[in-house]
């Protein structure tokens, strides 16, 4: 009880410590200089688990006679060879195809500015088969939505997170933004552990459309000015009762920074707001903000900041075909909108767009015309920065209980980790190595600390 | 400070009035109620000397409060005692002074104070109030414990030697941690009539959605057990029936806003969209007098859970919800074996038209089989009874179920279709969408090899879908992590997010045995949370007690502050943007985790998974566009009667603001309004003329809704 947010940090440091955590340092040491440049990170996570199996297919004759020998037309869940969108990597010999809804982003891998990361996955350390069978070096609660989310959004995959890597790299980078307290983190998408610090809390906004302030209180009567007065001094007060002091320090927040943030979110004159489709589409209302905001970035006066925008339902054990075309379709239209966004505001090379989702699913077909739970997946990394154009990690052998597959449903067992990849999108962001264990803890079991897409 | 003894003690003015308004609505209905008790004990701390004092003495109120300069401060704890001749059962206590220590003791019981009196070094100070004793360790049924801990400092390192007493059952418990010796019950006190009238207020927030004038009149008047039993038996209310209609909506159906609007001008709202079933729970949890029921089913629909987001036809959700609404009271296994064999379910979760292993290598779907697991019984890590993990050999916590035992039920859950819609001919294929009624079994479908399921029972081989799926129910039901796991959601639902192991194990052993050696008696265990000692009784005081209103809560206690009437359309609306649609959880895990954690302040708070910045703002401008707007009758709403408040028991106090923040002190914050946030208040209800009485009302209820003490229900 009664920790404060500096013995929560002390805790998880003893923590840290006591579980053989190695390298584990915190950044308030070394802080850093406040950069000359901007940088934006965009979590994009997607809901359920999105099956990885058919965003990322392979093309050639070997590659696709294997996929559809297990994924049958019979299956419901087969996409056609010929309707794949197909790519090859500069740095692979095989030929891949996209999932066919995500047309928009297509041509951004020729163009160099998307890269797709092969069977990622939360990891101990890098792991065999033959561990795995044995028990050894086995993330909690495999196949489980709400623990692989967790382990996804904050790297720690053995034991119960209560920050995530997107909070702890905005605690690490909190110094280059100089003394503006403006949060590191937005959220368009509610409450989250990624967006979860250490002592860095987002800020959480409404979608477009929606809007960021109090009603009611502009009155100059002196009743009104009375009740608005009246409700400023009441946020401080209660304080004992902790739960009080958490709801009153959220509300404190959100009225200190609705001043800022309402005129930006509901500004008519976004030069970038007809470039975003928004109907029917809430990843595009969402990545419409933050383009906003980045758009005002110079209003906000960070250096840095992190964006989490989400899409769900991607939880597709039945119906898959229709409901991935459907949301792939959002992910797709809602990427290309905001790159063209940043690429209009001169900013493409200082934001880069990552996808997050709960895990890989069965590459074998469940009744219903879907899948189950899995491990490893597939993820898709865009801007100006990266290194577009190529794949990054290894392409599981697609074969139901072969040398990849945990089980014999085709769950894949990552060859790439979690760590690895938020380390890498660390370093872009200006995180030194000696840092790199605050945002990924477990860093330390991995040779290759950055996977070099970006 | 010797003569402690003070017959006519006086109460400060604040409480005066509560008692006198609560007197006289109560007075006449029960006349023959015990003595009103006539003393008062207040609490002081001095930070300085970490030391706590009681007494009941006001002529020690006056000197500490006189003292403050070096420390002395009231706690805000007070507790009701007798004083002399009150009552013919109660004692004398008595006190007793260590100069060595300069502290106090008390003690009810005659052979401790003889005891007490031959040890040198203490002083005897005559005696206090009079308390009730404890029979058989128990305090009678009108009275609450008063528990005392020690703090030995010279043990501890915390400071001197001293006792603070306790009603508050949770935070007496919390001081074990701060290293005091939880010494038990000391003495039973009799609680004020006002006193009664904030537990009440309380239960209505945990029991209800939301306390009301008049029904903290009533379980005031009638006791608590009386209210449940009343509650219990009152007639569940109805979601409208509603027919079939086909998954794809006919391109014929579609909203006609001509007016007037008539029973089918909304085709296309009134059947493919939640609006119907959403609308009728804001009406019925407003207005409806089985409020129990429906809060418990309400709790239910957040463990249960389907979401529009599959089940996006209102004829199937209002199946659903009012299944759990019929078997709230019931028990857990037949609830279980309903919730399963709902088609809506059966949708949302796939086990509908689910099959055995095809042959061209389709596996069972095991979205049912992992999330009845998972969410709907046992939980990822086996429990102790009181709702601590076990740990193994290596200190981590235990996986319940391994990926076998998945498939395992994954093959149970095989052969089940949707309803055969009436009119048409059963057949023995697999039916097409229909999300109300029973699902049936097809023999063919179902995979008839051997099963693994928890505890490593095998289920056996050829047995048919049904006799298949009761074992594997009575399997999952019978597994011992099924009592403390859904135990502790249901407290945390009701009364408290991070309840102690104690309270956890005391629901869950009525949970296991409800006293007649049935298993899963819901009724006893929705009990047994709600007259729990941590949840009735004295003012809580532990500082993490409670939880936060949840929005549809928020929106609902509002409705019935105001003892609304309504059509349930003007909720339906404004509740829009506070994070919290009704049956349209974003997945199966809810709109919140249980297990959530508010990491600023390290403490197990599940509603706050929905409390951010965005919603921290919609949550006061509900309360703006409800108070100070205005609210039509909707001419889309074939049949409306709007949205009707009664101001009366608010505007008839507004004059004086104290009586005001007296009323709005039970009625919103039970009790827990603090003396700065008062002050705050009432400086902005002073602001308003004191003839314009509405304005006063609202202007105290707009703050009472934003304040962040109301924010936590406790």
């Amino acid at each position: 009880m009664n920790l404060t947010r500096r013995n929560t940090l002390k805790a998880l440091s003893a923590g840290a410590l006591a579980s053989g955590l190695s390298g584990f340092t915190l950044p308030f040491a070394s802080a850093q200089a406040a950069p000359s440049d901007y940088k934006a990170l965009v979590c994009i996570f997607l809901f359920g688990g999105n099956d990885g199996n058919n965003m990322i297919i392979p093309a050639d004759a070997a590659g696709y006679a294997a996929y559809s020998g297990v994924r049958t037309v019979d299956s419901g869940i087969n996409i056609a060879q010929s309707e794949l969108l197909t790519f090859r990597p500069s740095n692979r010999s095989s030929t891949y195809g996209f999932h066919p809804a995500l047309s928009a982003v297509h041509p951004l891998f020729d163009q160099g500015k998307l890269a797709v990361i092969a069977n990622a996955g939360p990891l101990l350390a890098p792991i065999t088969k033959a561990q795995y069978v044995a028990g050894v070096n086995r993330p909690d609660q495999l196949f489980s939505h709400s623990d692989q989310q967790a382990q996804w959004q904050s790297t720690i995959s053995n034991q119960a997170a209560r920050t995530g890597w997107g909070g702890r790299l905005a605690d690490s980078v909190a110094s280059m933004n100089g003394s503006n307290t403006f949060p590191v983190l937005t959220s368009i998408a509610g409450s989250t552990l990624y967006t979860t610090g250490i002592s860095q809390s987002p800020l959480s906004i409404p979608a477009a459309g929606g809007t960021f302030s109090l009603s009611g209180l502009t009155g100059t009567d002196a009743a009104t000015r009375a009740r608005a007065a009246a409700l400023n001094s009441l946020l401080l007060q209660g304080k004992d009762h902790m739960l009080v002091k958490a709801a009153a320090e959220q509300t404190e927040q959100a009225i200190a920074l609705s001043g800022k943030v309402n005129p930006i979110i509901t500004a008519t004159n976004s030069s970038v707001a007809n470039l975003f489709t928004t109907a029917g589409n809430s990843l595009a209302a969402q990545l419409l903000q933050v383009a906003k905001l980045i758009e005002a970035r110079a209003t906000i006066g960070l250096s840095r900041q992190i964006f989490f925008v989400s899409l769900g339902g991607f939880d597709t054990h039945n119906n898959q075909i229709a409901t991935q075309q459907t949301l792939l379709g959002y992910v797709g239209a809602a990427m290309k909108s905001f790159y063209d966004a940043t690429a209009a505001l001169g900013v493409a090379n200082n934001v880069t767009t990552f996808t997050l989702s709960d895990f890989g699913r069965t590459f074998k077909p469940a009744a219903g015309g879907g899948s189950d739970h899995a491990w490893g997946n597939h993820h898709m990394v865009m801007g100006g920065a990266v290194k577009g154009g190529a794949m990054y990690g290894t392409f599981p052998v697609q074969q139901l209980g072969g040398a990849d597959d945990v089980s014999t449903e085709g769950r894949w067992l990552p060859t790439t980790s979690v760590d690895q990849y938020a380390a890498t999108l660390a370093t872009w962001f200006g995180v030194p190595d000696s840092g790199l264990p605050l945002v990924a803890p477990n860093i330390g079991a991995f040779a290759n600390r950055n996977l070099g897409f970006v | 400070m010797r003569n402690t003894s003070e017959p006519g003690a006086l109460k400060s003015a604040a409480t005066r009035r509560v008692l006198a308004a609560a007197v006289t609505a109560s007075l006449s209905i029960n006349a023959a109620r015990a003595a009103e008790p006539a003393a008062t004990i207040v609490e002081f701390f001095n930070a300085p000397a970490n030391k706590y004092f009681i007494s009941s003495n006001p002529a020690d109120w006056s000197m500490l409060d006189g003292l403050a300069s070096i420390g002395w401060k009231r706690t805000g704890v007070t507790f009701s005692a007798y004083t002399q001749g009150q009552d013919a059962r109660a004692l004398p206590v008595y006190r007793f002074f260590a100069p060595s220590v300069a502290s106090h003791f008390f003690t009810v019981s005659a052979s401790e104070r003889d005891q007490l009196a031959s040890i040198p070094g203490l002083v005897a100070e005559g005696t206090t109030w009079y308390a009730l004793p404890a029979v058989g360790g128990v305090c009678p049924g009108d009275s609450v414990g008063l528990y005392r801990t020690f703090n030995n400092g010279a043990a501890t390192g915390n400071g001197p030697a001293n006792h603070r007493y306790f009603e508050d059952y949770s935070f007496y418990q919390s001081y074990a941690l701060k290293g005091y010796a939880l010494e038990g019950l000391s003495m039973c006190l009799p609680q004020s009539t006002a006193e009664k009238r904030l537990d009440a207020s309380r239960l209505l927030k945990q029991a209800s959605f939301g306390s009301s004038p008049g029904e903290i009149d009533r379980v005031a008047t009638i006791g608590t057990t009386a209210w449940l039993t009343e509650q219990f038996a009152a007639t569940a209310s109805q979601y409208t029936p509603r027919e079939y209609v086909s998954n794809t909506r006919p391109d014929t159906c579609v909203n006609d806003s001509t007016l007037p609007t008539t029973p089918t001008s909304y085709c296309q709202r009134d059947n493919y969209s939640m609006f119907p079933t959403q609308l009728e729970f804001y009406k019925q949890a407003i207005t409806g007098s089985d409020q129990l029921r429906q809060r418990v089913a309400w709790a239910l629909s957040q463990f249960f859970v389907i979401s529009s987001t599959d089940v996006p036809l209102p004829y199937g959700m209002g199946d659903y919800q009012q299944m759990l609404r019929d078997n709230a009271f019931g028990n857990f296994r037949m609830l279980l074996e309903k919730v399963t064999l709902h088609p809506a379910m059966g949708r949302f979760l796939d086990m509908a038209n689910n099959q055995k292993t095809t042959s061209t290598g389709i596996s069972p779907n095991e979205n049912y089989g992992r999330e009845i697991l998972q969410l709907f019984s046992n939980g990822l890590y086996l429990l102790n009874d009181d709702g601590t993990e076990k740990k193994g050999p290596d200190g981590k916590p235990i996986e319940t179920y391994t990926q076998d035992e998945i498939k395992g039920f994954a093959k149970v859950f095989t052969g089940w279709t949707y309803p055969t819609r009436a009119g048409v001919a059963p057949t023995a294929r697999l039916n097409g969408q229909n999300l109300s009624g029973t699902m049936e079994p097809r023999e063919t479908f179902h995979d008839v090899g051997t099963k693994d399921l928890l505890g490593s029972v095998v289920a056996p081989a050829n047995t048919t879908a049904y006799a298949d799926l009761t074992g594997a129910l009575d399997n999952v039901f019978n597994y011992g992590n099924v009592p403390p796991f859904f135990s502790r959601f249901m407290i945390q639902k009701l009364v408290t997010g991070s309840p102690s192991p104690g309270y956890v194990q005391r629901v869950a052993n009525v949970f296991k045995n409800n006293g007649s050696g049935i298993r899963g008696d819901l009724k006893a265990v929705v009990t047994a949370i709600l007259t729990d000692v941590e949840a009735r009784g004295a003012a809580k005081f532990e500082p993490t007690y409670g939880h936060l209103n949840e929005p549809v809560l928020l929106v609902t206690g509002l409705a019935r502050a105001l003892s609304a009437k309504t059509d349930g359309y003007y909720f339906y609306n404004s509740s829009n943007g506070l994070g919290q649609t009704v049956f349209s959880a974003p997945t199966v895990f809810n709109y919140y985790a249980p297990d959530h954690v508010v990491s600023s302040i390290n403490v197990n708070s599940p509603e706050f998974g929905i409390f951010n910045s965005t919603t921290a703002l919609s949550r006061i401008n509900f309360a703006n566009s409800a108070l100070y707007g205005t609210i039509n009758i909707s001419n889309a709403l074939y049949g409306a009667t709007g949205t009707q408040f009664d101001w009366t028991p608010f505007t008839s106090v507004a004059a004086d603001s104290n009586a005001l923040l007296d009323r709005v002190n039970e009625i919103v914050f039970a009790g827990k309004l603090s003396a700065a946030t008062r002050s705050t208040m009432k400086t902005a209800i002073d602001a308003v003329a004191s003839t314009d009485t509405l304005n006063r009302a609202r202007m105290a209820l707009y703050l009472a809704v934003a304040a962040p003490e109301a924010q936590i229900v406790r």
